[in-house]
């Protein structure tokens, strides 16, 4: 039958009021609302999901929450998503201080990968390792809080001049073996950070959920305990083969316990976030690889000096609605083009930022931090040396400790398959210049890729996966896992020099095949072998090490000159032994100073003269004690002079 | 501004010095057969050539690098001031015993008073070369005290503070002991 054209309006009109809240327009409102008060504010809320539709557990079609549409109504958190947790992969946020990278590790090319969608010299952006944002979402997400490249909008794109200059600059493309449509998003998980109780269980729940069965959007629901869920994403669109049946979508079941009767759930959200919290991410352990299976230290580790005295993270790394959380280092003021930086670094807490906009901060003792006399040390010393040179980190060996990150090791997870000797090897500490000129330590970590040496003499990254596809079939290189024993074993040259022949017939491709292992580049000879040799490519890459911080009885210098100045002192000649997948006999240990373009010769005569110290001294009091015996005869000569002068004049007169 | 003061301080420090150099070569052509002074012994001579060696290495080093980079001693700069150091402050020491009583403001007032002649007053030290040797004298000692004291525990306040001493001193020191050679060189 015709409609009748003066309905269709009347069609148009109810389609729109049943169809617009499912389009999106039933999201919930973004608020900015505030109590401005110190008190915690309890959040008994309703939860919404992803639609913004509120939630009613007892409804089969509820959930799963979404923390966004959640939260937005009350705060701004669109304003709030632009944050440093969350903005990685938006060109327009300026880079600032280089920092921890993700690390990749290919077992089966042994390719061991610094990553970053920040523009940090020496890191790799995921796109070059072939990695789209469903990639680092899988790989990384155990120890991401959700958003940037976990909810991948493509950002819009950046002013020219904030380009990275050192990586490639492509957009983020259209992996086709993402299954978004079926995980959902990973949003940002507010209660990652801000859950007081630690009833946000990011270690085990959400772990499962988001990486091992691809629930991406349903993560932040399990890991709360607000429900169960059975069923994994990753196998929607396949066939169960035990039963023949499509595997269905995840199931939820809500923990109806946790909603009160106006179905609002009571979340223990605080502002500052609890350390611990921080710490899921943020751990860095010494390990002793000597120690066998409990080559963990950690246990016997003391703990930063101002978390053990009270503080907490966010006391310092602080930020406001925005979530640009102060990362503390001494430019970033100047990076971010925001003074009051300044007083939340180490030097403008303990004695003041002369710059900070706030007169209070121009003072030292911020929070009752003492501030330091640094009794008997040379000014040189602070324009030559970051506080962390002598304050962070473990105390400085004739070799540095090995170090494991939550983010490169996935500390905070059960893995029994981390080993003393799992990839990627970290190292620290190591004593560089930083950006601003200053010596400070930095962990150290040695890439090791297939690469192309171009004609201008830079080496362009092979993917993994195009060195695992050019040497399929050919069983020169066996397929592992990561989790494998055998991913530490080194490649042979063999191995090397002919997986060098099949990367340089790969079809289309440019320059000379490649190996950079163990900070060398490794080319193939005419016969067949491989030679190292020395390229700017092969370089560690290192950045600084902030914590954990040393009380002042337990810093270089509190024993002495000769912490730092013996002549065998490891600031100076600590040796750093290249560690990685990669046979250590052919890795070229380095010593510390060299690191820092001074010469052995300096270096040596400097520490030496140390020695002669005390002889100095003692010259310098015995000759002031001379001159001013002196100049004191001198002086009483000179009044008893004058004294008989006018002796001799009054009785002349 | 120390930068700007120390160069204009040490111009006229050398132009002194070649002022001072000529006008002893007139007096002493002037004074011919005149009583002369006492001349200076070797181990005064020794002392004394010590101590300026030790001064000019050390301003070269010290006063050299914040003249030229405005920056604090470091590297090999850094250690030569210091291995020059002990050479200055023991010849400093030696020539405070050895001189002390050249430079004696009641000799010279006194042989002035007594004495008229044309030849005495140009050998007699003059109160402003006795000024000059006392001042070199107090410049020393407060030179080595401040880059002793540093090292034996003083706050940062203070290591500025003596840093600061140490560099004026210097240059009082410095232009002291250019405009004072000029006097010794050819006694």
């Amino acid at each position: 039958m015709i409609q009748p054209l003066h309905r269709i309006p009347v069609v148009l009109a109810l389609a729109s009021c049943l169809l617009l809240p499912a389009l999106g327009f039933g999201q919930a409102k973004e608020n900015n609302r505030k109590e401005d008060s110190r008190a915690t504010f309890v959040h008994r809320i309703g939860l919404n999901d992803e639609r913004g539709l509120a939630i009613d557990p007892n409804k089969a079609d509820a959930g799963p929450y979404s923390p966004m549409q959640t939260c937005s109504t009350c705060h701004p958190v669109s304003q709030m998503s632009k944050g440093w947790h969350f903005n990685s992969n938006d060109p327009s946020v300026p880079a600032g201080r280089v920092g921890e990278p993700w690390v990749y590790f290919d077992a089966t090319t042994r390719s061991v990968l610094p990553l970053s969608y920040r523009n940090w010299p020496g890191t790799f952006r995921p796109q070059q390792a072939g990695l789209s944002e469903w990639d680092m979402t899988l790989r990384f997400a155990r120890h991401h809080t959700g958003g940037g490249f976990g909810a991948p909008d493509t950002p819009p794109p950046p002013p020219p001049s904030t380009r990275p200059t050192t990586q490639p600059t492509t957009q983020p493309g259209v992996d086709p073996k993402a299954r978004w449509q079926h995980a959902g998003k990973l949003e940002i998980d507010c209660m990652i950070c801000h859950s007081g109780r630690n009833e946000h269980d990011i270690s085990t729940e959400r772990f499962v959920q988001a990486v091992t069965f691809q629930n991406h959007k349903w993560a932040p629901t399990v890991a709360l305990g607000l429900a169960h869920v059975t069923g994994s994403s990753a196998n929607v669109g396949k066939v169960d083969e035990d039963t023949g049946e499509p595997f269905p979508p995840p199931k939820m079941t809500w923990d109806k316990h946790r909603f009160d009767a106006s179905k609002k759930v009571l979340l223990d959200v605080v502002r500052r976030p609890p350390s611990e919290r921080c710490y899921f991410c943020h751990t860095t352990n010494s390990i002793d690889p000597a120690r066998g299976e409990n080559f963990f230290t950690a246990h016997h580790a003391d703990g930063d000096v101002h978390i053990v005295n009270g503080m907490n993270c966010s006391d310092c790394h602080r930020h406001g609605t925005d979530h640009m959380v102060t990362r503390g280092y001494p430019n970033e003021a100047k990076d971010y083009g925001k003074p009051e930086l300044g007083a939340l670094t180490c030097a403008g807490c303990h004695l003041g930022d002369p710059n900070s906009p706030d007169p209070a901060n121009r003072l030292g003792g911020k929070l009752g931090s003492p501030i330091p006399a640094h009794e008997g040390f040379p000014p040189v010393h602070f324009e030559k040396l970051a506080c962390t040179a002598c304050h962070s980190g473990p105390w400085p060996e004739k070799t540095p400790d090995e170090l494991q990150t939550s983010m490169a090791h996935a500390l905070g997870l059960d893995l029994p398959t981390r080993r003393a000797d799992t990839t990627p090897r970290i190292v620290g500490p190591v004593f560089l210049k930083g950006e601003d000129g200053k010596i400070a330590p930095h962990k150290m970590m040695w890439p090791n890729y297939w690469g192309r040496l171009q004609k201008d003499g830079s080496v362009t990254l092979v993917p993994p996966a195009e060195v695992t596809k050019a040497v399929a079939g050919k069983n020169i290189l066996k397929t592992l896992r990561e989790t494998q024993a055998d991913a530490a074993v080194p490649l042979t040259d063999e191995q090397i020099s002919q997986t060098l022949v099949l990367v340089g017939a790969v079809p289309n491709s440019q320059g000379e095949p490649v190996y950079i292992s163990g900070g060398k580049l490794y080319r193939r000879n005419a016969d067949g072998t491989v030679k190292p040799e020395n390229h700017a490519a092969a370089k560690a890459y290192a950045w600084p090490m902030g914590h954990d911080v040393r009380p002042a009885g337990r810093s270089l210098g509190s024993r002495g000159c000769n912490d730092c100045h013996a002549s065998d002192a490891p600031m100076y000649f600590a040796s750093v032994t290249p560690l990685g997948p990669f046979d250590p006999k052919k890795a070229e240990s380095t010593l510390m100073y060299q690191y820092r373009d001074t010469g052995y010769a300096q270096i040596s005569a400097f520490n030496g003269s140390f020695r002669l110290r005390t002889m100095l001294k003692v010259i310098g009091f015995a000759c002031a004690a001379v001159i001013a015996a002196v100049l004191l005869t001198a002086v009483v000569r000179a009044i008893t002079a004058t004294t008989n002068r006018s002796i001799t004049t009054n009785r002349s007169m | 501004m120390f930068r700007l003061i120390a160069i204009l301080s040490l111009i006229l420090a050398v132009a002194v010095f070649v002022v001072g150099l000529r006008r002893r070569r007139v007096a002493e052509s002037a004074a011919d057969g005149a009583p002369k002074r006492r001349p200076l012994t070797w181990v005064e001579r020794g002392l004394y050539l010590i101590m300026v060696v030790g001064i000019v290495g050390a301003a070269v080093t010290g006063l050299g690098m914040v003249i030229t980079t405005g920056k604090h001693l470091e590297g090999w700069g850094l250690m030569i001031h210091c291995a020059i150091a002990p050479a200055f402050a023991v010849g400093m020491a030696g020539v405070a015993l050895t001189f002390a009583d050249r430079y004696c403001f009641r000799d010279c007032a006194v042989r002035r008073t007594t004495d008229t002649t044309a030849a005495t007053k140009s050998a007699c030290c003059p109160g402003i070369w006795d000024a000059m040797f006392w001042g070199m004298l107090v410049a020393g000692l407060i030179v080595i005290l401040t880059a002793i004291l540093p090292m034996t525990g003083w706050d940062q306040y203070w290591q500025h503070t003596l840093l600061d001493i140490h560099k004026w001193s210097s240059l009082a020191l410095a232009v002291l002991t250019i405009m004072h050679a000029s006097r010794v060189v050819r006694t």
